[in-house]
């Protein structure tokens, strides 16, 4: 029973692990498609409780991509999401402001919630996400043709929609 | 991609996404509780065959203690008479005939239950 106990601390401290690394981003994401932090938190929470619960991921081969599509199915089995629809909440900043005026932050964000939805869900996981082309059509089950053209587009858009500051920041 | 492309994703990195809020203590309590309720159940087991064979071998020990207890209460051995005890009551009795009654008879404390009478009562009466 002791290894038991001991296996099943480790598998905590695993996925406490997994939790500060991918976290920040997980949570991104499932702004992203729910549009409410509140909410979103709440499916990244319910991913990791379910896996403290049962960690099985043994057989996972890209646990990272796991870990996203699991909080992804957590939002969509949720019937209140509807992903096209994402309204702002202009009280939560979605990015650290620390060294940068909310004023930036929130032309960003509000560029992203401009996306169509599967535009904003590519541009995060791709950008912000670190998740590459293949793994980005696998998680939302398209082609990696499409991710590129839906991420060209959403580029495009928030280029536009963040030209002035862009040019002042790409010196940076 | 173009290079434009390339410094514009590198300026949008530059935004990082907010931290998530901590894990419930719950999660990790759960798991804990898990841990300590194996635990409990483990003990809650050693106790419980730590009782029943106390009870066990102890209920052993009193049926033996019983029945030893229960020959000494259940059939008293009076006390011998010796010849100190005989001229005792020979020297209390008011008479010799009352001295050899104590002798032979011991006394009992018997009482008779209720709506009964003893034999002797009633064969006095009809003496009587």
């Amino acid at each position: 029973m002791t290894s038991r106990v001991m296996e099943m601390h480790t598998r905590q401290s695993e996925i406490e692990r997994l939790y500060r690394q991918h976290g920040p981003a997980l949570l991104l994401f499932a702004i992203a498609i729910t549009g409410e932090r509140s909410r979103a938190q709440d499916a990244v929470h319910q991913v990791f409780a379910k896996l403290l619960e049962r960690a099985d991921f043994d057989d996972v081969l890209d646990l990272k991509a796991y870990l996203f599509q699991c909080v992804r199915n957590a939002i969509l089995n949720d019937a209140r999401v509807n992903a096209r629809n994402v309204s702002l909440d202009e009280e939560e900043p979605w990015f650290d402001v620390l060294n940068r005026d909310y004023s930036e932050e929130l032309t960003l964000r509000r560029a992203l919630s401009a996306l169509p939805g599967d535009q904003r869900q590519v541009t995060i996981l791709r950008v912000w996400c670190g998740l590459t082309n293949a793994q980005i059509a696998e998680l939302l089950n398209i082609s990696p043709n499409t991710v590129a053209s839906r991420y060209r587009y959403a580029l495009g858009k928030l280029r536009e929609a963040m030209g002035v500051k862009e040019d002042s920041c790409a010196d940076a | 991609m173009h290079d434009d492309d390339e410094q514009f994703e590198i300026y949008l990195r530059q935004f990082r996404p907010r931290e998530p809020e901590p894990l419930p203590n719950g999660k990790r309590v759960r798991l804990t509780r898990r841990a300590f309720a194996m635990g409990a159940c483990a003990a809650a087991a050693a106790v419980a065959i730590t009782v029943v064979l106390t009870m066990g071998r102890g209920g052993r020990l009193d049926r033996s203690g019983g029945a030893e207890r229960g020959h000494i209460e259940l059939a008293p051995i009076p006390p011998p008479l010796t010849i100190r005890k005989a001229n005792a009551l020979v020297a209390h009795a008011p008479s010799l005939q009352a001295a050899m009654d104590l002798m032979a008879f011991h006394p009992q404390s018997a009482v008779t239950p209720k709506n009964r009478q003893s034999a002797l009562f009633v064969l006095s009466k009809e003496k009587n």
